[in-house]
């Protein structure tokens, strides 16, 4: 992507994760991420150019949310922008906080994504996406067990189930390391077997065990220009290249033909305008998108384009774990916290705390010099994030 | 003797944040009685509420468990474990989403697999006071449903009674105690 001039992230906050964040109002909540990243950052609402708000409108059910929230975000005479994408909502916030920068326009930028499920009835909202009648069989709202269903179809039952568990194993034991996790329910491998027969089912082959929480929490983000970044803070983390890709329809598409999925179809372009020709060993962490397991398992192959079982046997052999070969999700991904609006940009907010060397306890034990991010919603729609520890160079 | 109890506690046997000894310790700061470990039935691992007798403390501690039924959809039911006493409790029946009748029918056909005592009419500690009606024929019971140390002490049931486990739950199926709100 041919930019106008750099931009890097400065300052990342993030509220704690929960189901129910009762004790604060979405104000408050919003204000402990904001505080965090102004922190980060070193500067002060004053020093801000301009504020980024968005999460799902509908699902608290509060009509402009970012009005109320002004005060919790300090946005008060700032220029002002409300996103509202559908699932990917924070990765689309942290796209129009860099193109705000990177285009001239603004040299500070400050992205909020939030979502406070408690208040809201997110079902009522999310159970509504899927068609009547193309997704009746397998598909509810957000719940899918058909991914579940291909990947048995290939790789057998056993070493599908197996494997899908290991996945949620692994991030659990990342949550673990993440205090601002919502779910961290201390999994271990020995109870693979029990979790998988006593898991509550929800759709197919889809366990209450392998899907995402619902949580309240929000997430505060600063962009700055290159010059001003350099001046602000010793390491940001740079914003390479992102790309965003959607289609219409839905999950269900007539006949067998292979589809190119949104995901897959993201990297190759990104990989291919950026040198990446091995992601495996040019990328040092990816924090991915994974509403359950089973999806987990299988965007593995979709993002790094692999072949055959190559996406599996990574999970077998835990080179996905954060002390592995190839780090996935040290926060513990959307398994772990999953507050819907801002989702997607914890997962550029994690990436970039990888790079600045800032993850504490779920900082990967090696130098992270590149990091890929992804966001996913609605209308098989695919952000993904480069960010790097060195300065791109001017396209 | 006048008695505090929370009916409604996880730790982190299941998804709850803090260890059976800590939750042992928040109840017994807030001069409570007894509690019930409630953890959810998926994640409890046998034999893990096996150290409770080695704690010393002076809570009457329950054994029991929060099962994931499905009826319909999924619903919640606490099994607390007396001596020779059992209470089935319908949990938290607003985060169903369904309107008092449809709650009714669950209840009606859950009644056929377990004998159901007792519905909460909290959520996490919050009165949800529509399902204080005498059209749902169970005693009601407040409870914090307490999963991190904020949502410890909300709402909890204070008695008249012996602090002994079977005479504990049979009073609260009789009805005989209080509800109360922080």
């Amino acid at each position: 992507m041919r930019k106008n001039r750099n931009v890097g992230i400065v300052g990342v906050g993030q509220s704690v994760f929960s189901s129910h964040r009762e004790e604060v109002n979405q104000p408050e909540m919003i204000h402990e991420a904001v505080v965090e990243a102004l922190q980060m950052a070193g500067i002060t609402m004053a020093d801000v150019d301009c504020v980024v708000h968005g999460n799902m409108e509908l699902f608290e059910m509060v009509h402009q949310p970012d009005l109320w929230h002004t005060i919790g975000t300090g946005a008060w005479g700032k220029e002002t922008l409300r996103i509202t994408t559908g699932g990917t909502t924070g990765a689309t916030l942290v796209a129009a906080a860099d193109h705000l920068v990177a285009s001239g326009l603004h040299d500070i930028v400050l992205a909020i994504g939030f979502e406070k499920l408690q208040e809201g009835h997110t079902t009522g909202g999310i159970t509504n996406m899927a068609d009547p009648l193309w997704g009746r069989q397998l598909q509810t709202g957000a719940l899918t067990g058909m991914t579940a269903a291909a990947i048995i179809d290939e790789f057998g039952a056993e070493r599908a189930r197996k494997a899908a568990m290991t996945y949620r194993i692994l991030m659990d034991k990342h949550a673990m390391k993440n205090e601002k996790a919502h779910r961290r329910l201390g999994l271990e491998f020995d109870q693979a077997d029990e979790l998988a027969v006593n898991s509550p089912a929800l759709v197919g082959e889809l366990r209450m065990i392998h899907m995402c929480s619902q949580s309240d929490g929000a997430c505060a983000m600063i962009f700055a220009s290159e010059e001003t970044a350099k001046q602000l803070c010793p390491q940001p983390a740079w914003i390479r290249d992102h790309i965003t890709v959607h289609r219409e329809e839905m999950f269900c598409i007539f006949g067998n033909a292979p589809v190119l999925s949104t995901h897959r179809y993201a990297a190759q372009k990104l990989f291919a305008r950026n040198g990446i020709t091995d992601p495996l060993s040019q990328i040092d962490v990816f924090e991915m998108y994974d509403p359950s397991s089973w999806w987990g398992i299988d965007w593995l192959r979709e993002f790094l384009m692999l072949e055959g079982d190559a996406h599996i046997r990574m999970v077998e052999n835990h080179d996905i774990a954060i002390e592995g070969k190839f780090p996935v999700n040290p926060s513990g991904g959307v398994i772990a916290s999953n507050p819907i609006g801002a989702t997607a940009m914890v997962r550029v907010a994690e990436a970039a705390l990888q790079i600045m060397g800032k993850a504490g306890q779920h900082q990967v034990p090696k130098p992270v010099n590149q990091a890929m991010a992804s966001g996913f919603g609605g209308t098989m729609w695919t952000v993904l994030f480069l960010l790097t520890r060195d300065i791109p160079a001017m396209g | 003797m006048l008695l505090r109890g929370a009916l409604h506690v996880h730790t982190t046997c299941s998804d709850g944040e803090l260890t059976i000894e800590q939750v042992i310790q928040v109840y017994e700061s807030l001069h409570f009685d007894f509690i019930a470990l409630t953890d959810h039935d998926y994640l409890l691992r046998s034999g893990a509420y096996d150290r409770i007798d080695d704690i010393q403390t002076n809570l009457l501690v329950f054994r029991g468990i929060e099962l994931t039924v499905f009826e319909k959809g999924y619903v919640h039911v606490n099994r607390i474990e007396g001596e020779e006493e059992r209470l089935f409790v319908f949990n938290h029946p607003s985060e169903l989403g369904l309107s008092i009748e449809k709650v009714i029918e669950r209840i009606e056909t859950l009644r056929s697999r377990m004998p159901l005592d007792a519905i909460e009419i909290t959520s996490r500690g919050f009165k949800t006071p529509e399902y204080d009606t005498e059209d749902i024929d169970l005693v009601k019971v407040a409870t914090d449903d307490a999963h991190t140390r904020l949502g410890c002490g909300r709402a909890w049931i204070e008695m008249e009674c012996r602090k002994d486990r079977d005479a504990i739950l049979r009073a609260i199926r009789k009805g005989d105690f209080w509800n109360c709100y922080a």
